[in-house]
């Protein structure tokens, strides 16, 4: 895991330098799609043969209650560095919230097994610093399939170097590597059980189940950096006769 | 926690119930649906599918097949399958003939139930949580926005948006996460259009209708 990161730092580190060119450039083109598609068909390989089938074991053999469990601990954690990225967006009153829901669900909430803060009507975020950057003006730059981590722009996977260690707040402080890395391997099963479902849609919802995840990775993400304002523009495609029923 | 709408049904006997009760409701829902508000309709969507779902799933002889035919019994009629054809075609729409529109629309529209309905059975545990519901007066496209929650992550907010037809809202688009589960198969239809005309785009339709076709009745049975 120690190893991955810092192969990943590098990557980000090369991809920065590239950063400022293209704000907001066409979907992708030539040369960077035919390696993202390479990419993209070299993890879901890794994907189908180790992690999906693990996930699914684990899904089998696992409680929910003991799921839930495991993913509350785990975003107990996260709080931490969602709270200081509200903050770097200037949302202090999420940002109070999030270091809130930390204190409140470590003590009572049994070190974070029990998300007690969403029941006591403080709701868990969804930010990280790749979306900091974005609400700082930086664009997001190409589409890339990172090796083994997956989808990402440019500038969410400059950001990456902080948002991987810093999502695992407080176990950063753990010394014992072995323990730190069951810790992460279970994270990273847990996580991968939730999309059980999402990677069914993906590979039954299209016949380019490559554009329909590069899309949708797209689109989610411009959702979260502008915190939700983000609307389509519905008429623009409309069609003549419909807009005859209308009169 | 009263403004919550928990959909988790309390026993197995209200999953019989609320089974039983679909069959004989259905016909009666749908012609009291033309004065229903937009939010009103998502509600008792959402809530109907929610409890066909845990009954399908605590059923000893799984069928996909069978889960498909009730999950469209409820969705059905509350879905403009043809504005939603329309979206995911972009410009590529005007392109098409009457009768390739209504073949278009058939194979996007099995495609879109037998995707989703699949997927779902794995949502049984979450929750939804609906948002305020605002319209002004003249409003074309309503929204109504609605959140799943599943503890531990973040809420995952889902739209539903929808528009009037003939007196009645039906739905258009769901937005997932932000993303248009219909709109985002523009790129790859109009690719399709593009590199095969539209002709290639409905053979690949129902071509990938048959193929889930073929996976749902001979899958666990």
């Amino acid at each position: 895991m120690k190893r991955l990161r810092t192969t990943f730092l590098s990557l980000a580190l090369v991809s920065l330098t590239g950063c400022a060119s293209t704000p907001d450039a066409p979907a992708e083109q030539g040369a960077l799609e035919r390696y993202n598609r390479s990419m993209y068909a070299i993890n879901d390989k890794l994907d189908r043969a180790i992690l999906r089938p693990v996930a699914k074991a684990y899904d089998r053999v696992t409680p929910d209650p003991a799921q839930t469990a495991v993913r509350n601990f785990f975003g107990n954690l996260g709080d931490l560095w969602i709270g200081t990225n509200n903050f770097l967006q200037g949302k202090p009153a999420e940002g109070v919230n999030d270091w809130a829901r930390f204190v409140f669900n470590s003590t009572w909430g049994l070190g974070g097994l029990i998300d007690i803060a969403s029941q006591a009507g403080l709701p868990k975020h969804n930010e990280d610093f790749g979306q900091t950057l974005g609400v700082w003006g930086v664009g997001e730059g190409p589409f890339i399939i990172l090796p083994l981590l997956g989808p990402s722009t440019l500038r969410d996977a400059a950001a990456l170097p902080l948002d991987s260690p810093m999502s695992s707040g407080p176990l950063l402080a753990v010394n014992d590597r072995a323990v730190l890395n069951s810790l992460f391997a279970l994270d990273l099963v847990s996580f991968r059980a939730t999309l059980l479902g999402a990677d069914q849609i993906l590979q039954k919802a299209s016949f380019d189940e490559y554009a329909y995840m590069r899309d949708f990775y797209l689109q989610q993400r411009r959702y979260k950096v502008a915190d939700g304002k983000v609307t389509y523009d519905y008429d623009l495609y409309d069609d003549d006769e419909e807009q005859a029923e209308d009169e | 926690m009263n403004n919550i709408l928990v959909t988790k049904t309390k026993s197995a006997w209200m999953r019989l119930l609320a089974t039983f009760l679909l069959a004989f409701w259905l016909p009666g829902a749908t012609l009291a649906a033309q004065e229903k508000a937009p939010d009103v309709l998502i509600k008792e969507i959402s809530t109907e599918v929610l409890a066909v779902l845990k009954s399908e799933a605590a059923k000893a002889d799984q069928d996909p097949a069978r889960t498909v035919a009730l999950l469209e019994k409820i969705v059905l009629p509350h879905f403009d399958s043809r504005r939603m054809t329309q979206l995911a075609m972009g410009k590529s729409w005007r392109q098409a003939s009457e009768a390739q529109k209504q073949q278009l629309i058939d194979g996007f529209y099995a495609l879109l139930v037998r995707t989703y309905s699949g997927a779902l059975t794995q949502y049984s545990d979450q929750q939804v949580r609906f948002k305020p519901f605002k319209m002004a007066a003249g409003d074309k496209n309503v929204r109504v926005q609605t959140e799943v929650e599943q503890s531990g992550a973040p809420a995952v907010p889902v739209d539903y948006m929808l528009r009037k037809k003939d007196g009645k809202w039906q739905v258009f688009d769901i937005v997932v996460l932000g993303s248009s589960l219909v709109i985002n198969y523009r790129t790859s239809f109009n690719q399709e259009v593009s590199a095969r005309g539209i002709e290639g785009l409905i053979a690949l339709l129902h071509d990938e209708k048959f193929q889930l076709e073929a996976s749902a009745s001979g899958g666990k049975k």
